[in-house]
């Protein structure tokens, strides 16, 4: 280091200013002063998103008079949310006092973290417990309109669930209708692009794209779309992320967990993950992304009744008697495993099919066509394309496995099927299809809802998330009825710690 | 009667048919001739009504045309209310596209209509509508 | 020469007698309550009571059948046409099956049964108008009049559909619902 000469100082200024610089973009998207930008709009709130949890967080922050604006980048609004059904699981509503059933924040949070397997953050779990009927009493009081019974959901000790009367789609219309009367705006086509940070890493705006045209056909529309004309907007006091999930975007689900490839899902076109992308780039912490809840259709207390079998080979897969998460995870790694795309089918013989906790659920599906009634089992294999030999040999080995009382394929625990086999006609079978709709990753935040960074483990100044778009609220997999509560204190506590700031 | 009578009873006959098909105004079939642009063909429904670009687009040149807005679209088809109103025959099984159980009457027209090219029932990206719907034009 | 004038007398008389007797036969199969006299009409009625031509309006005031779905440029034309329909109309309702009558696919075909000069005749000055609430309505009024004189004329109903019977496709699926809809459980979805 003798003699370094005046290209050498040069040389070694600028690699040392330009790490300097580097790793502080590697934390914001942008960095720009805020008198460089020319705003085209500015709004005290900036809500990204138009489901439940938007809806939840704009109408607090308008109640309060801050200008508000939901920004959605389809032209439809709703997301997810106006497709859901909308059962909304209530700890101490006035349905449970009329009909005298005994809750507490302790069981409801119990139930929670038994779906969670630990994997929830019980800070948020109580959050939810401690908020739920104020959140009930919130939407009721602006126009959600619920039934006078409560549902007992699987997974929940006691009844609590809510039903809402006409599900999601009424629900949001109701609240979107009081968002208005607040003076509340609304944007459709309008996607937002990437955070904005002043030099001091406070989120400050959004650039955004106006006139946006998402298009089904791409694979990536968050990367491949061109359209839409470049804006700026500026928030003054905070931007709040409701982007709700990821479990229609293919690439990223399939990036997270690979059997996620082969999953079929009833979500919006919007539920992409370009949302979670922009809050990682801005420094936004991910949590558990891989984790996902998947439906299926039959109760999962009646899987136990069936014969899995194989598209292909017609031979069982595994132990039926599970859970909804777990027999997904099975059916689609097996799927992966033996290159497939032909989902496995499970038959119920007429006992099996008696034995149904929700008799009502199965005969609807009967009759609606998703479980299919034979009178053979060859007439079965042929509707499935099982091979027919191969199916007969199956059901034999199971029915005689069952009369000796042991399984020693997958060591089923007989004693629970109360005569179920695959033995009395009529038969009926369903695809196993798991349907995934809700995405349990997304970014970290506090109980006040603001996203936390991935360096500091500290608020990111002026950055919000709520609903489905965080991470680590509901842990391994969501209670049924359990996001409807989750979104809606979320928005409440984001909208009031926005409004308090 | 007189012989020449019969001659002028058939004359008056003939000249009331006369008269009568001269003002029979028998309604035409009408060939449709219209000049349809191959770059953005319109829909046949549009096609009979002979809307020229600029019923729809305004005037200004073509170069400048853009999507129509929701708005524009009902200064003929009145409003999303009344659409619904017209096929509320649906609602009673809850299929009616524009006052639908998820959305109400808050789409827009684009979701399924589409002007210059195939138009897309959305309703089927996750429903089986056969016997819900017609194909949509 | 007495003959003649009580032959001519005669005449008058009979003259006098038969165009009485065709005028009130013409008035009286002009009347809605002639109209309405075959079933078949029953649900065009009932909507049209609802409708602001059926006297739902301010005034009360009513549009005869006859007034929009028979020709009122000229006499000879509004009678050739009342006397074909009506034959063709009693031969269907007497001999045919009228309750088959497809009504939706009747309803594409209404410019042959609904006539401009009937509209016209009530709504005068629709075509002269310079000011109205929606522009659109006068861009496509001057459109309709371009297309008058050539062969490719526009209808009163080509776009105004349902005028006179508004909601009758509503009322017809009463009768003979379109769809028989199967609801489909969604579970699991397609993508």
């Amino acid at each position: 280091m003798e003699e370094l000469s005046r290209r050498g100082f040069m040389k070694w200024g600028a690699l040392a200013t330009s790490a300097i610089v580097a790793v502080p973009a590697l934390n914001a998207a942008t960095l720009q002063s805020d008198k460089e930008i020319k705003w085209d709009a500015e709004y005290d709130v900036i809500v990204v998103g138009s489901g439940l949890s938007a809806h939840v967080t704009s109408i607090v922050t308008a109640e309060a008079g801050l200008k508000t604006v939901m920004i959605e980048k389809m032209s439809r609004l709703g997301g997810n949310s106006i497709i859901s059904q909308q059962d909304f699981a209530v700890m101490g509503s006035d349905l449970q006092a009329k009909s005298g059933i005994k809750d507490s924040v302790e069981l409801y949070m119990k139930d929670f973290s038994a779906a969670g397997k630990g994997y929830n953050d019980v800070r948020h779990t109580r959050r939810i417990a401690e908020n739920s009927n104020r959140a009930y009493e919130f939407a009721r009081d602006r126009g959600v309109k619920y039934g006078d019974k409560l549902k007992h959901l699987g997974g929940h000790t006691v009844a609590r669930s809510l039903q809402t009367l006409g599900g999601g789609g009424k629900a949001v219309q109701a609240l979107h209708k009081h968002y208005l009367s607040k003076n509340g705006e609304v944007l459709k086509r309008v996607k937002a692009e990437e955070i904005i940070k002043d030099n001091a890493g406070k989120v400050i705006g959004l650039m955004v794209k106006e006139k946006y045209k998402f298009d089904n056909k791409l694979q990536a529309d968050d990367r491949e779309n061109t359209t839409g004309k470049v804006k700026y907007y500026r928030a003054k006091k905070a931007v709040v992320f409701a982007t709700g999930g990821y479990s229609r975007d293919k690439e990223f689900r399939t990036i997270q967990n690979p059997t996620l490839a082969l999953i079929k899902t009833p979500s919006n076109r919007g539920a992409t993950a370009g949302a979670l992308k922009s809050m990682i780039k801005a420094g936004a912490t991910p949590v558990q992304i891989s984790l996902t809840r998947f439906s299926f259709g039959i109760p999962t207390e009646d899987l136990k009744y069936s014969m899995m079998v194989d598209a292909n080979t017609a031979a069982r897969i595994t132990n039926e008697d599970s859970n909804r998460q777990d027999l997904s995870n099975i059916i689609l790694s097996h799927m992966l495993t033996t290159n497939t795309k032909k989902y496995p089918v499970l038959i119920f013989d007429a006992q099996g099919f008696k034995n149904s906790h929700d008799p009502h659920r199965m005969n609807k599906f009967l009759k609606k066509g998703k479980i299919k009634q034979f009178n053979t089992l060859k007439e079965l294999a042929t509707e499935y394309k099982l091979p027919v030999d191969k199916l007969l040999e199956e059901a034999d080995t199971y029915n005689k496995s069952i009369a000796a009382k042991k399984d020693d394929k997958f060591k089923k625990d007989y004693s629970k099927l109360n005569g179920a086999a695959v033995q009395k006609a009529p038969y009926y079978a369903i695809h196993a299809a798991p349907g995934l709709s809700y995405t349990q990753g997304g970014v970290q935040v506090t109980t006040k809802h603001e996203v936390l960074n991935i360096d500091s483990n500290k608020p990111i100044d002026g950055l919000y998330a709520v609903g489905e778009a965080t991470g680590g609220v509901h842990g391994f997999s969501r209670i049924t009825s359990g996001s409807i509560p989750d979104c809606m204190t979320s928005g409440i506590i984001a909208g009031e710690s926005i409004v308090k700031s | 009667m007189k012989t020449y009578n019969i001659p002028i009873l058939l004359l008056l006959l003939m000249g009331g048919v006369i008269l009568l098909v001269l003002n029979v105004n028998e309604p035409k079939t009408y060939v449709m001739d219209v000049n349809s642009n191959s770059k953005y063909p319109i829909k046949s429904y549009h096609q009979e009504l002979q809307l020229e670009c600029k019923n729809c687009h305004g005037e200004g040149s073509e170069e400048d045309y853009e999507e129509l807005e929701d708005e524009q679209c009902l200064t003929c088809h009145k409003s999303k209310e009344y659409l619904a109103q017209r096929i509320s025959f649906m609602e009673k099984d809850k299929t009616s596209p524009h006052n639908s159980y998820h959305d109400g009457t808050t789409l827009s027209c684009y979701e399924c209509h589409h002007s210059h090219e195939k138009s897309v029932n959305m309703c089927a990206d996750c429903h089986n509508v056969e016997t819900w719907m017609k194909p949509i034009k | 020469m007495k003959k003649t004038i009580i032959i001519v007398c005669i005449g008058i008389v009979i003259g006098l007698l038969v165009s009485l007797g065709t005028y009130k036969g013409v008035k009286e199969t002009a009347g809605d309550k002639f109209c309405i006299l075959c079933h078949s009409m029953e649900p065009m009625v009932e909507v049209y009571k609802e409708d602001v031509h059926g006297g739902n309006n301010a005034l009360g005031i009513k549009a005869k059948c006859v007034s929009c779905h028979l020709p009122q440029d000229t006499l000879m034309n509004y009678l050739y046409v009342k006397a074909k329909n009506g034959a063709v109309e009693v031969a269907i309702t007497a001999f045919g099956k009228p309750e088959n009558i497809n009504w939706y696919k009747k309803r594409a075909h209404r410019k042959s049964f609904v006539y401009d000069s009937g509209c016209l005749s009530c709504h005068t000055n629709i075509l002269e108008q310079t000011n109205a609430e929606n522009p659109k309505q006068l861009e496509m009024h001057k459109h309709y009049e371009s297309k008058l004189l050539t062969n490719k004329k526009l209808s009163c109903v080509s776009c105004h559909i349902s005028s006179g019977h508004e909601s009758l496709r509503n009322k017809l699926n009463e009768l003979k619902p379109e769809y028989k809809p199967v609801m489909n459980v969604i579970d699991g979805g397609g993508h």
